[in-house]
């Protein structure tokens, strides 16, 4: 079963083109990355995912049902670099906040709440740094709290953008070992323009140029991270202008 | 000081005027929270000056000053939530646009009202010390609307300052949140129009949380600290200007600016703190 389907997906921002006629599947517990240069459309295919932008034609299906009707069952995870800078926040209630949905109208948290927040931080391994304020974190530390945000409730399909684009290597391959772990229970999809990542971690691949995906890689499987697979991918970006 | 406390007891005018720096000091600390953990300063700013034209009108009409400047809080408030839904790359021109006209119209008219041109600097610079009773019961009424509201939406406001995308994602509806935070804020200047006037209400409503907001760790502190903040401000700015014979407005303002000036030179050197 698909997770999410885009059917002859057109859209533009006011009058420039940013899609045209894009139609892909993501199946279940699939890892995919959108890679493409800035400004090529790859955050705009999140964020029609999302539901925050409704596009021009054709129709995006996300876990059955149309974009943004499914919120409570996708967790998404933005570019920590993007944050309020000196918001006084937790670690711990970052986390929370992934619990919060539109009739969330008391101002306390319940006990539920913190359970499965201790729960997902400790997924994360970050349970130790609850107690600190987000904005005390190294990059690392905020990325893997923005992904304990997303998990706190339970998602079916993870959606993360550019989550290594402000972390050093070591980080990169730690963050990239806990997405490989996490997606045996969930689909991934993951926005990118660092084709090395790509290469290394995902099974099948779209590239978004401005207004098109130009291609889709083959799927791969264990034991085909060779030098033919990276020649093809390296095909990928060349066609992607990467 | 000893004067001060005997006044306190004989002339009813400096106890209304405590009350209603308390209920002024409530008001900012929930309201100013948001606005700078939000930083719209520029917004509150705008609804704030804006607001003189309703008054002005409102007089002019032969309506209640308060019910002008409450409605054109309002008016402003669903105003400014829709540009900022449609056309957010317009926002800052529409409040520059709204904040000259409001007061340009609120002068207009108070000088066209025969009797009200004195009632302009009230306006402006506010008269905590002629508050009467029966105003304090209204700011109570409107202090209990913004605590019940900030009540209520505490976590939503929350998650959409912090970071308005994933709250959207999450199902919250973002601009109706932002209307709302903005209709307390309006809320706010109403209340604090009679205290320090409408030129100095951005004053209140975003030093005493921007001071708190250096040591606290998380928004419900900032939101007691900035209560307390406010009430040290107002109420020093009250003891100022009957020991003094200064105006009380600017001498709270004063009091909030020193205190965050001090506030930020402790941050630079010390730390945020527990």
């Amino acid at each position: 079963m698909s997770v999410v389907v885009f059917d002859k997906v057109s859209f533009a921002y006011e009058a420039w083109p940013v899609l045209e006629e894009v139609s892909f599947a993501i199946d279940e517990r699939e890892f995919f990355a959108i890679i493409g240069p800035n400004g090529g459309g790859k955050t705009t295919i999140l964020k029609l995912i999302l539901g925050l932008l409704r596009p021009r034609q054709g129709t995006v299906t996300v876990l059955g049902a149309s974009a943004g009707k499914q919120a409570g069952r996708i967790g998404y995870v933005p570019q920590s670099a993007r944050m309020e800078k000196d918001f006084p926040i937790t670690v711990a209630e970052t986390v929370m906040l992934g619990r919060l949905g539109p009739r969330s109208f008391t101002p306390f948290f319940s006990e539920r709440d913190r359970a499965a927040a201790c729960e997902a931080m400790a997924a994360v391994d970050i349970l130790p740094l609850k107690d600190r304020l987000f904005d005390e974190l190294s990059g690392g530390q905020k990325q893997r709290t923005l992904i304990a945000r997303s998990l706190v409730s339970e998602p079916a399909l993870l959606l993360l953008d550019e989550p290594v684009s402000s972390v050093d290597s070591a980080v990169e391959r730690d963050i990239y070992a806990l997405l490989q772990e996490l997606n045996k229970k969930m689909a991934i999809v993951i926005v990118s323009h660092d084709l090395g990542f790509v290469s290394s971690y995902v099974r099948r691949v779209a590239c978004v140029n401005r207004h098109l995906v130009v291609e889709e890689a083959s799927a791969m499987t264990q034991g085909t991270i060779d030098g033919q697979y990276h020649s093809h991918m390296h095909m990928v970006g060349h066609h992607c202008g990467l | 000081m000893g004067g001060f406390t005997t006044a306190l007891t004989q002339y009813p005018f400096l106890q209304n005027a405590l009350v209603a720096g308390l209920l002024a000091a409530v008001a900012c600390g929930l309201a100013g929270t948001f606005v700078v953990l939000r930083k719209i300063s520029f917004v509150t700013g705008g609804i704030s000056h804006a607001v003189l034209g309703g008054v002005g009108l409102a007089v002019f009409l032969g309506y209640s000053p308060f019910a002008g400047a409450l409605a054109c809080a309002l008016l402003f408030t669903v105003v400014l939530g829709l540009v900022n839904k449609r056309a957010r790359q317009h926002e800052d021109t529409l409040i520059g646009a709204l904040w000259a006209i409001g007061m340009s119209v609120g002068i207009l008219f108070l000088y066209l009202t025969p009797g009200h041109q004195a009632d302009l600097m009230s306006y402006l610079f506010g008269s905590i010390l002629m508050v009467p009773r029966e105003s304090l019961y209204r700011l109570a009424a409107l202090d209990a609307v913004v605590f019940v509201i900030v009540f209520i939406l505490f976590r939503q406001f929350i998650a959409v300052s912090f970071d308005e995308e994933h709250a959207r994602v999450r199902g919250l509806p973002g601009t109706r949140l932002y209307i709302v935070l903005l209709g307390v804020v309006a809320l706010t200047v109403v209340v604090l129009m009679q205290v320090v006037g409408l030129i100095l209400v951005i004053a209140l409503l975003t030093l005493p949380a921007a001071t708190a907001a250096l040591f606290s760790r998380s928004p419900a502190a900032i939101i007691g600290w900035a209560t307390l903040i406010g009430i040290v401000s107002t109420f020093a700015g009250i003891y100022g200007s009957f020991v003094l014979d200064i105006p009380a407005g600017p001498a709270m303002v004063l009091v909030a600016g020193v205190l965050y000036l001090a506030g930020l030179a402790l941050r630079t050197f010390g730390g945020r703190g527990a």
